[in-house]
């Protein structure tokens, strides 16, 4: 089974197959996926030809995809009708399908598959029966199929099956057997987390999404990062050849310089040099409030007015001069581009 | 094994000195053994501000030569019984000693003494080198002024630099000065210095007049300045929680000196 191939169909399933259902309330039928495997919802209501028909189209969508599915039939509005049951098991049979279960469809799943496959014999509580009179119980259908090896007019339910009729265990337990296969896979159609429709979960491929390599980045030169915990005293002369990160302040007295970038993640209040025979650097601060500022062979210092700033600024050269912007999440574009 | 704390600043005249001799009376006064050392050499203050100029007849220098012992160099207190004074020369100049004389010095007295608290002089050359050896933690004295706090971060960062442990003392804040924003706050300096705080001393009259006549303020314990002194003693000798009552005591400044609402 081809996962995408799954993910396709099964996102189909819910439509309706209008043309068939016009004198029921709903549709005629429904093939959908499920946590427990593939499920065909019939509507007890529609016309057998409609249910056939219905799922034959849905059937026919993907039939090398369905191939030897374990199926389980959830009647809804039941019983089914006359001849339908029999209609099912050939629809099954032509396209390679197991019916493992037939129940009414319920909110909950009525019946544990376990419990089928032990043999117990068939009870009110096992199907999980709460409608009163014309509930068929699908076990005792599929018992009468098997017994009489073929199809058979079935009586609706009303005309005294609404009963729970004791059966020979072992009779119930050859027709309803799991495919031992199957049972050991709980997840016949290879969906995996895309199996229930009601949760989206991604599928972990352990892949990345994007290439890492496409992100632009700034190089690093050969002496590296250097990563210092501040605060940087006054009279201290703090020297790099490559990038520095300095967390905490550059206090005023304090020199920082480099060949590369520098980030202060504090407040620059020092002296900082950039760039250091190279053109193109820039120095960026949680508070830029320096005695000077050099990148490269620029220098410039605040203005006697300047009040003291209340973003993050980043200052790198423009044409001739050293500007200051703020910061606030993006290198700026001529200075991305130019780095 | 005594603890040896040297009282530095980096500028001259915020208070070193007023520190020293107010500190160690009050460890004193607590039933500590005391000795003040005054590594000032060739501008000796110490002496004068304990009033004890009179009674010098050996020096630290004499002591290190080997001139005299160092128990003959110590001069007791006029007061105090465990309090003494160690003073600097005032003829020689700070190239008279090195960092490791000083270092045999202080480890000597550190073995007589519970406390041996080094005045330590202005400046970041040979003298405070001299005073910073064999000191074991470092009390840094700034006034709320933008010069003292620039010469209070270089010193801190020569302090670490030779793993000194240093703590702040903020000296001669006035909260009236502070409420009408013509003065750096306190918590102002510890921002830019980022050093744990000791105290603060507030800017009191009291201190100058009792300076000249040679009597440290604490031992007349009144002055809110010396109740600051006492309690910092008190914090050294490991005798109280001092986070607390800062709140309240600058509150109380406030109200002694007649403002209504005073920030903490």
């Amino acid at each position: 089974m081809d996962p995408s191939t799954a993910a396709l169909a099964l996102d189909e399933t819910p439509s309706v197959i209008d043309e068939l259902s016009a004198p029921v309330d709903g549709p005629a039928a429904l093939l959908r996926g499920t946590a427990r495997g593939l499920e065909m919802v019939v509507n007890g209501r529609a016309p057998v030809d409609a249910v056939i028909a219905a799922l034959t189209a849905r059937l026919e969508e993907a039939p090398a995809f369905f191939r030897g599915s374990n199926v389980r039939i959830a009647v809804e509005h039941g019983p089914l009708p006359a001849g339908c049951l029999s209609r099912l098991d050939d629809l099954a049979v032509a396209f390679a399908l197991s019916i493992i279960e037939v129940g009414a469809a319920k909110a909950k799943d009525p019946v544990p598959r376990a419990n089928l496959a032990a043999g117990s014999g068939p009870t009110a509580e096992m199907f999980g029966d709460e409608e009163p009179t014309g509930t068929i119980k699908p076990a005792l259908l599929l018992a009468q199929l098997a017994s009489t090896g073929g199809a058979q007019p079935i009586a609706p339910a009303s005309t005294g099956l609404s009963e729970p009729v004791e059966l020979a265990p072992a009779e119930l337990t050859e027709m309803v057997e799991v495919d031992p296969a199957g049972q050991a896979e709980p997840d016949p159609l290879h969906l995996g987390a895309a199996a229930e429709f009601a949760v989206e979960e991604p599928t972990h491929t352990g892949k990345a999404p994007i290439a890492l390599a496409a992100m632009p980045e700034i190089p690093a030169p050969s002496e590296g990062t250097r990563l210092v915990i501040g605060p940087v005293r006054s009279g201290v002369i703090l020297e790099h050849e490559g990038h520095l990160f300095i967390f905490g302040d550059v206090n005023p007295g304090a020199e920082v310089r480099a060949t590369g970038n520098i980030i202060v993640l504090g407040r620059l209040r020092g002296t900082a040099h950039a760039a250091i025979g190279q053109d193109v650097g820039f120095i960026l601060a949680l508070r830029l409030e320096p005695q000077q500022l050099r990148i490269g062979r620029r220098v410039t210092r605040a203005g006697d007015d300047a009040s003291p700033p209340t973003d993050s600024e980043i200052a790198y050269i423009a044409g001739d001069a050293i500007v200051v912007e703020r910061y606030l999440g993006k290198l700026p574009r001529n200075l991305a581009t130019s780095i | 094994m005594g603890r040896a704390i040297v009282i530095t600043s980096g500028k001259g005249g915020v208070g070193k000195t007023t520190t020293t001799a107010n500190l160690g009376t009050a460890l004193a006064q607590l039933g500590h053994s005391v000795v003040l050392v005054d590594a000032d050499i060739g501008l000796r203050n110490l002496d004068v501000v304990m009033g004890l100029e009179n009674r010098i007849v050996y020096h630290v220098v004499d002591a290190i030569k080997g001139k005299c012992t160092v128990q003959k160099a110590l001069i007791k207190d006029r007061r105090l019984e465990n309090l003494w004074l160690l003073p600097a020369s005032q003829t020689d100049d700070k190239d008279a000693v090195t960092p490791d004389d000083m270092r045999t010095l202080v480890f000597e007295l550190k073995l007589q003494y519970d406390f041996v608290i080094i005045d330590c002089p202005a400046g970041i050359e040979q003298g405070f080198k001299n005073a910073i050896a064999g000191a074991d933690e470092a009390i840094v004295v700034a006034t709320p002024e933008v010069s003292s706090i620039r010469d209070a971060d270089r010193v801190v960062g020569l302090l670490s630099a030779a793993d000194v442990p240093a703590r702040l003392v903020v000296n001669r804040i006035s909260p009236a000065l502070v409420k009408r924003g013509d003065m750096l706050s306190q918590s102002d300096v510890i921002e830019i210095l980022a050093l744990e705080m000791l105290g603060a001393i507030p800017l009191d009259d009291q201190v100058i007049a009792t300076t000249n006549k040679g009597v440290p303020a604490v031992l007349e314990g009144k002055s809110l300045a010396a109740r600051e002194f006492i309690r910092i003693a008190k914090v050294l000798s490991g005798l109280e929680v001092e986070a607390e009552k800062s709140v309240g005591f600058f509150t109380r400044i406030g109200r002694a000196l007649g403002l209504s609402a005073t920030p903490a």
